[in-house]
C-alpha cells in the first residue's frame, strides 16, 4: 500500500463500506465512491443481482447518483461535464472495461481503485482505457464533424488497501454468489 | 493496445518436411511435444497433396523458421529470400532448430524446406478458403479475433437480420428525432427470434452540438407550449403518461409519491405508452415539441429506470453532499416488500412498450420489412403478450397490444413500495444521460422485463428476498471468480432464429418456466433462472464503444450486428476487438453488416 496517502485511504474507506453493503445484500462486493473538492457527491456499489442487469456496477451506480444530483442542480451539460473532470472516483475493485469505457467518455478527472480486476480490467488488467481513452458510439458526429469528440485518457492509480478489497470480495465468494446461475450447492450462513 | 492488437496479415515461414503417412502419427506426437506451433492453433500440422508422381504426399510442419516467431518478420523472408516457396527445393537442415527438434529431424532424415502459412486465424469463410490454398487451415469463427460479415447465413437468415436491424434503425430514427445521437439497438432472443427489447441513444447534446442547447427556461417554456398543444388531443395515448412528466418538470417541489399515485389512477390512461413514430414522421415537429417528446416518452422511461434503479450511497456519509435523500429503505427486505408487495408484480410497460414497438413496426407498411416481417412481428407481439400475461397479474393481452389502454397498472406503485422518496428524485432525471448510449438502454430495459417476467422467487407473496439457504450456488464459480465482478452463466446452446420452429419450441419453455413465484421450487433450490442475455442476438446501428461492447460482454450476448462502424470509437473490430479479447470470460460473435449512412435514411 506504499504510496497511498491519508485522502485516498479516507475515501477507499468509505468505497469499502459501499461495497460491503452489497455485499450485505448478497451482491458481488464492489463499491465507489465520487468526490469533489474533498466531499463525496455520490456513492454506490453494484447492483447487478437485483437488477438482472449485469452492467449496474458500483461506478456507473455512483455516477447515476451525481449525475441525478447534478440535474436537480439544473447543470447543464457542459457544467456536468466540467464537474466531472475535477472528480476523483474511487473503487475498491480496478473498473472493468465497461466502467472504464464509461469514465473515459465522462471524462472524468482521476480515478483511485483497490485491487486489480485481471478478468475484466478496463484500467490496465485486460485494455488500458485510462491511457488511450474512449469515445461513445458512433464516430465522428456527421452534423457536426468539427465538434467530434476526444478521446479523454484519466489519470488512475491503483493498489489502495487492495488487500481489504480482495478480503471482502474473498468473503463474498466463499459464501457464494446467491444469483450465480447454475445451482451447485446450497449457500452455508455468513 | 489497439495497435498492437491489429491483426498482421502477412504469411508466416515455416520448416516443413515431406513424410511416409506410415510415420505421421508417430511424428504429430513428438512435434506437437516438442515444438508446439504456439499461437498457430489455426493451421494443421500436415498437409496432404497430390505428389507430381501421382500418389499422395504428406507434408509436416516442423517448426516456426526462427524469427518469424518473434518480433522480426524479415529475417525469416532473408532466409527464405530464393525459391523457398510451396513445394520448393529441399533446402539442408537448418542450423537454428533447437536440440530437440533437431533430434527428431535427424531420426526421421526429414529434408526440411520453408513454406508460408497464414499468420493470423481467418477473419470471414473467404479469408479461410484463401488460406486453405496455402495451407490447411481451422476455421472458427467463435474464436475469431475480428469482426465477421455476415456471409454464413442463408437467405433467410439474411432477411431476419436485415428485419431486426431494420428494427434498430427504427429505435436510431426515434432518438434522432428527440435530438439524441441517431443510434439504436435491438436485443433479440435468439431462441425463438423475438424481440425482447428495444433502445435508443439517450444521450442529447451531451457530446454534441452543446452551443445550440437551450436553456432551461426556454426548455420549460417549450415544454409548458408542449403540454398546452398535447391537451388539444386528448385522445393520444401518450397523454397520461406526459401530463405526469409534465408536473414532474413544472414543479420544481417533486411530489410525493402517494400525491403522483393518485394522479395517476386518476388519469384514465397512465399507463406507458410510446411515443408512436408513426406520428413523429406524419407531423412536422417543431423543435418544442421534440424536446417535449423527450419528456413524455424519454422521461416516463427514465422514471421507470430509476424505480427500479436504487442508489444507496446518497447522504450516508456526514459530508456527502448529495441530493439531501433520506437514505432509503432499499437493502431492507421487510421494507420493500413492505404493504403491497404483489404490486411489484405489475408489469411495468416494458413489455407493454416492446410490444406496442412490435405492433407499430408491424402496423407500419412503408417499412421495408421483406416478406415475413409483418407476421412474425405480429407473432411477436401475441407472444410478448402472452409472456406478459402468463406471469398472473396480467391478463389483457389486448391491452397490452393495444398500448396498455385498458391501464395495465403502472410499476411506479409497484416501485413506490421499495423507495417512495426516490421516485421524486427519479422524475427529474429527464436530461440527456451522457452513457445511455442504445445497447445500455436496451440491455437496462432487457434486465428489467425479464424482472417482470420471471420475479425474484417469493414466499406466499412475502418477502422479495429469499433467505440464504433456500438460494443455491454455482461453486466453481466462486472459486475462481475472485477477481471478477459477474457470475458467469453456464451457456446454453440453442438453436437460432429458426422462426419455423420457434412457436411450439418456445411455448413449451415458457410452459415449463411458468410462473416461479406460483410454486416453490423443488428441493429448496430456485429454478435457474438467468439474468443475463444468454443466447440472445443484439443489432445495433452503430459498432459498439468500448462501454457498449464490455456491457455485451457482461450480459453474455451471443452475436451482435452493427450497420456502421464507429471508427476509433468502435470497439468490435474498429479500434479494439472486445468481443474477442483475450483473457476476457465471454466471447461473443460480431458482425458489421457495412452499410452506409444513406442506407439508413435516418433522416
Amino acid at each position: 500500500m506504499a504510496g497511498s496517502n491519508a485522502h485516498e485511504i479516507q475515501f477507499m474507506r468509505m468505497a469499502l463500506e459501499e461495497a460491503r453493503k452489497a455485499f450485505d445484500r448478497q451482491e458481488v462486493p464492489v463499491g465507489c465512491v465520487i468526490v469533489h473538492n474533498g466531499e463525496v457527491i455520490g456513492a454506490g456499489s453494484n447492483r447487478s443481482n437485483e437488477t438482472r442487469n449485469a452492467t449496474r456496477h458500483a461506478e456507473l451506480e455512483a455516477i447515476d447518483v451525481v449525475l441525478e444530483k447534478l440535474e436537480k442542480d439544473g447543470s447543464s451539460e457542459e457544467e456536468a461535464s466540467k464537474k466531472f473532470q475535477e472528480c476523483e472516483l474511487f473503487v475498491t475493485c480496478e473498473p472493468c472495461i465497461m466502467c472504464a469505457g464509461a469514465l473515459a467518455i465522462l471524462g472524468i478527472g482521476q480515478v483511485i481503485f483497490g485491487c486489480q480486476n485481471d478478468r475484466f480490467g478496463g484500467c490496465g488488467s485486460v485494455l488500458s482505457l485510462h491511457t488511450d481513452g474512449a469515445k461513445a458510439c458512433g464516430g465522428p458526429n456527421p452534423s457536426a464533424p468539427q465538434e467530434d469528440e476526444k478521446m479523454k485518457p484519466f489519470k488512475c492509480k491503483g493498489g489502495v488497501l487492495a488487500d481489504d478489497a480482495v478480503a471482502l470480495l474473498r468473503d463474498f465468494y466463499e459464501r457464494g454468489n446467491p444469483n450465480a446461475p447454475r445451482p451447485h450447492r446450497a449457500v452455508t450462513a455468513a | 493496445m489497439g495497435s498492437k492488437d491489429a491483426v498482421d496479415r502477412t504469411p508466416l515461414w515455416v520448416w516443413v518436411a515431406d513424410i511416409e503417412s506410415s510415420s505421421a502419427s508417430s511424428l504429430i506426437k513428438l512435434l506437437s511435444a516438442k515444438a508446439p506451433l504456439r499461437n498457430l492453433h489455426h493451421v494443421k500440422r500436415i498437409k496432404r497433396s497430390l505428389s507430381p508422381a501421382g500418389g499422395r504426399k504428406l507434408s509436416i510442419i516442423v517448426c516456426v523458421v526462427d524469427g518469424e516467431d518473434g518480433d522480426d518478420p524479415t529475417e525469416g523472408s532473408e532466409d527464405g529470400d530464393d525459391a523457398s516457396l510451396v513445394e520448393g527445393p529441399p533446402r539442408e537442415r537448418p542450423n537454428i532448430l533447437n536440440d530437440d527438434v533437431g533430434v527428431i529431424v535427424r531420426q526421421h532424415s526429414l529434408k526440411l524446406y520453408k513454406v508460408q502459412v497464414p499468420r493470423s486465424p481467418a477473419l470471414s469463410r473467404e479469408e479461410w478458403v484463401d488460406q486453405n490454398k496455402l495451407w490447411p487451415c481451422s476455421y472458427h469463427p467463435v474464436a475469431g479475433n475480428a469482426r465477421s460479415t455476415p456471409t454464413e447465413f442463408n437467405e433467410k437468415e439474411l432477411q431476419l437480420i436485415r428485419g431486426f436491424m431494420q428494427a434498430a434503425v427504427q429505435q436510431a430514427r426515434i432518438a434522432l428525432a428527440q435530438g439524441h445521437q441517431g443510434n439504436g439497438a435491438v436485443i433479440v432472443d435468439g431462441f425463438c427470434g423475438k424481440v425482447v427489447a428495444s433502445g435508443y441513444d439517450q444521450t442529447g447534446r451531451w457530446f454534441q452540438d452543446r452551443t445550440t442547447r437551450s436553456d432551461s427556461n426556454a426548455d420549460r417554456e417549450a415544454r409548458e407550449t408542449g403540454r398546452g398543444r398535447e391537451a388539444a388531443h386528448p385522445t393520444k395515448r401518450r397523454d397520461g403518461d406526459h401530463e405526469e412528466r409534465e408536473e414532474g418538470w413544472s414543479s420544481p417541489v417533486p411530489q410525493s409519491a402517494e400525491q403522483k399515485l393518485a394522479s395517476e389512477s386518476a388519469s384514465e390512461s397512465s399507463c406507458v405508452a410510446t411515443l408512436d413514430s408513426q406520428t413523429i414522421e406524419r407531423e412536422p415537429w417543431s423543435l418544442a415539441s421534440e424536446r417535449d417528446e423527450v419528456v413524455a416518452q424519454g422521461g416516463h422511461r427514465l422514471g421507470l429506470e430509476e424505480c427500479v434503479r436504487t442508489t444507496n450511497g446518497c447522504g450516508l456519509y456526514p459530508q456527502a453532499a448529495c441530493s439531501g435523500l433520506e437514505p432509503t429503505a432499499f437493502g431492507d427486505p421487510q421494507a420493500k416488500a413492505g404493504d403491497n408487495g404483489g404490486e411489484v408484480l405489475c408489469p411495468c410497460g416494458i413489455g407493454v412498450e416492446v410490444a406496442v414497438q412490435i405492433a407499430r413496426s408491424s402496423a407500419r407498411p412503408a417499412q421495408p420489412y421483406a416478406g415475413k416481417e409483418t407476421e412474425i412481428a405480429e407473432r411477436d407481439v401475441k407472444e410478448d403478450a402472452r409472456c406478459m400475461a402468463y406471469e398472473g397479474s396480467l391478463s389483457r393481452e389486448e391491452g397490452i397490444v393495444q398500448g396498455g389502454e385498458k391501464g395495465s397498472c403502472i410499476s411506479l406503485k409497484g416501485c413506490s413500495n421499495s423507495n417512495s422518496n426516490r421516485d421524486s428524485v427519479a422524475e427529474l432525471m429527464f436530461l440527456p444521460h451522457p452513457l445511455k448510449h442504445a445497447v445500455m438502454v436496451a440491455i437496462d430495459r432487457a434486465a428489467r422485463r425479464d424482472l417482470l417476467m420471471f420475479p425474484p422467487w417469493k414466499e406466499g407473496r412475502g418477502v422479495d428476498c429469499p433467505t440464504e439457504d433456500r438460494w443455491v450456488d454455482c461453486e466453481e464459480e466462486g472459486r475462481e471468480a475472485l477477481s471478477i465482478r459477474e457470475p458467469t452463466c453456464e451457456r446454453v446452446k440453442r438453436p437460432r432464429l429458426e422462426p419455423d420452429q420457434s412457436d411450439h419450441i418456445d411455448s413449451s419453455r415458457r410452459r415449463e418456466d411458468d410462473d416461479p413465484s406460483s410454486h416453490p421450487p423443488e428441493g429448496g433450490l430456485l429454478p435457474p433462472r438467468p439474468y443475463l442475455c444468454t443466447s440472445f442476438d443484439v443489432f445495433v446501428v452503430r459498432e459498439p464503444c468500448a462501454m457498449c461492447a464490455m456491457a455485451l460482454i457482461h450480459q453474455r450476448v451471443s452475436r451482435v450486428f452493427y450497420a456502421i462502424a464507429s471508427g476509433d470509437a468502435g470497439a468490435l473490430g474498429s479500434r479494439y476487438q472486445v468481443h474477442a479479447q483475450k483473457g476476457l470470460n465471454h466471447r461473443y460473435r460480431a458482425f458489421h453488416l457495412g452499410l452506409t449512412e444513406a442506407d439508413l435514411q435516418l433522416k
